[in-house]
Formats: C-alpha cells, structure tokens, sequence
C-alpha cells in the first residue's frame, strides 16, 4: 500500500500470553456463566477480554485470562458439576489492539486485510472506545504488528508493543 | 493555531485516554494524546500544552519521572501537572505507591477510577489559578 493510503493510528499494542476459557450453554440452565465469573472474582482473575454472544437459546461465552491464571480456573471447577467438562480451552493465545480506532471501519478492514496476507487466524474481536481488539495466537504477534505497519502508520516515538509490566491486586 | 487552551493526556490505556479527551474536547479545550512518558515528552517539545494529564504507571517513562523532569526544566516548569494515581494502597508488588506521588513536584491529583467530572473541576480550578 503506498504511503498516502495507509491510516495514521495512535498505536497497537499486544498483551502476554492468555488462555481463552470457552463456555457453552443453554438459556434454560441455571447460569454457569455466572458461577464463572463469581469464581474469578474469588480468586482474583482478572478477565482482559469478555465475549458473549447468543444464537437462539444458545450461549456461547469466551473470556480471556492470563496464562497463570488458568490452573485457579480448573482445580476450582471440578468442584463444580455446572461448570467441569464444558469449559475447554484454547491455549497460547494473546490480545492484539489498535487504537484509536475513531469508529473507522478501515481499521476493521485494514486489519484483517493486513492478517489474512500473511495467514494469522482471528479468534475473537471487541471494540471499545478505542481499541479494537483481536484475538490471536501469541506467536505470531510481532508478525502481525509488521503486516500491520503495512497499513498503518504509526506515531515516531511509539510506545512499545509489549507490555513492559503488570499490575496485580495482591489484597483485597 | 487555536486559542482554545491546549492539555496533553498521557496515559498507557487507551480507553482512558479518550474517555478524558472526549470529555475534555466537550468543555473546548484542544486536546492531544500520547500513549507514554517518552512520546509525552516529544509532544510536549513539539507544542508545550497549559496542563498535563499524567498518569503514573507508564512504559518507558513513567509519570513520576516526566513530571520532575518537567518541573526542574525552567522552560516546562509552569505546565500544570495533574497525576492520575492508578495504584491503591493494597497494590504492594510494585514500586509505585500513592506516598511516591505525594513526593512528586506535581500540582494536583486524582485517584484511578477517575471522576470525569471531578476531574474537569480539578483542570478548571488549576486553569483559572
């Protein structure tokens, strides 16, 4: 893409490694989606990425956790016949985000543009004020941020694209 | 160049960031934004803001760090610095607590989650000082 053509963005930037904990369920059961999201907050789970969507009476909920996370989701739910054996995981994951996205539909386009050349699956996608968001596998993550740079131009002083720390609540 | 005043919001999460500059744009104020204490300092060489909206935790830089060195600089001392103070007092894995920041040469604070409306109070009191 020549230079002219290409959307000046504020930055990307992509998160450490996620797991993606799916869960699938009916609108009739009692909500197991629920007992989750109460277990993450008993053991202080952070969820970087929530989706949820719905096709009749059929839920389909995925939530994004970091890799340490995950053993606090498994040993926990085997106590819990609701929950065990209908959460599977997708592993080696991570979170990739454009901002700001000014409701640009061209940042959706460019994007999966920029990752289907070079054959990076998406897995999961939100938007926010600012960010759009995808979900994608970790090790094609600096890969993605170079097919990317072909569609985008971004800031001189770019802050970096990987996150240099984390914050973690210790306490309540 | 607009006469409206000119504040810089820097913070490493973008939501924020244009959650402040929306709310911010709304009052009249000309916003700009960056994304880390290094690329705040670029933007502020570029065009020096009348009041800066830092947050602390930042890649590269962090906000304590751009704000003394902006503070000890006689050309950026009189750019008003409002730090936003993301970390609690139970967050004890890091360096960062809200004692450090009450160290710091800044002129205002406000707590993480933000206020917005707080906020504008805190920026129109300091604006008007």
């Amino acid at each position: 893409m020549v230079e002219n053509d290409k959307l000046r963005i504020g930055g990307i930037k992509y998160s450490g490694g996620i797991v993606q904990a799916n869960l699938n369920y009916t609108a009739s059961e009692t909500d197991p989606g629920r007992l989750l999201f109460r277990l993450f907050t008993v053991q202080k789970i952070n969820a970087s990425m929530i989706t949820h969507n719905t096709k009749g009476d059929e839920i389909y909920l995925s939530c994004c956790v970091s890799n340490n996370d995950r053993q606090k989701i498994e040993y926990p739910i085997e106590g819990y016949d609701t929950l065990k054996n209908r959460i599977w995981f997708r592993e080696e994951l991570g979170l990739l985000s454009i901002f700001p996205h000014k409701s640009r539909i061209h940042v959706l386009g460019y994007t999966l543009k920029a990752f289907s050349n070079v054959e990076i699956p998406v897995y999961a996608m939100a938007t926010s004020i600012s960010a759009i968001t995808f979900v994608t596998r970790y090790q094609f993550m600096e890969k993605a941020v170079e097919a990317l740079k072909s569609y985008f131009i971004l800031p001189d002083h770019h802050t970096p694209f990987k996150p240099e720390f984390h914050v973690k609540q210790i306490q309540p | 160049m607009s006469d409206k005043k000119f504040i810089l919001v820097v913070d490493d999460d973008p939501d924020l960031v244009e959650s402040v500059a929306m709310k911010l744009e709304s009052e009249q104020y000309r916003v700009e934004k960056a994304y880390d204490g290094v690329e705040a300092l670029e933007k502020i060489k570029a065009e020096k803001p009348a009041l800066l909206v830092l947050d602390v935790m930042m890649p590269r830089k962090n906000g304590y760090e751009l704000c003394d060195e902006l503070k000890k600089d006689p050309q950026y001392k009189d750019i008003i610095v409002v730090l936003l103070t993301a970390v609690a007092d139970s967050v004890t894995s890091t360096s960062y607590t809200h004692m450090d920041g009450k160290t710091t040469l800044a002129d205002d604070f406000i707590p993480k989650p933000i206020d917005l409306d707080k906020l504008l109070e805190i920026i129109k009191d300091n604006m008007e000082a």
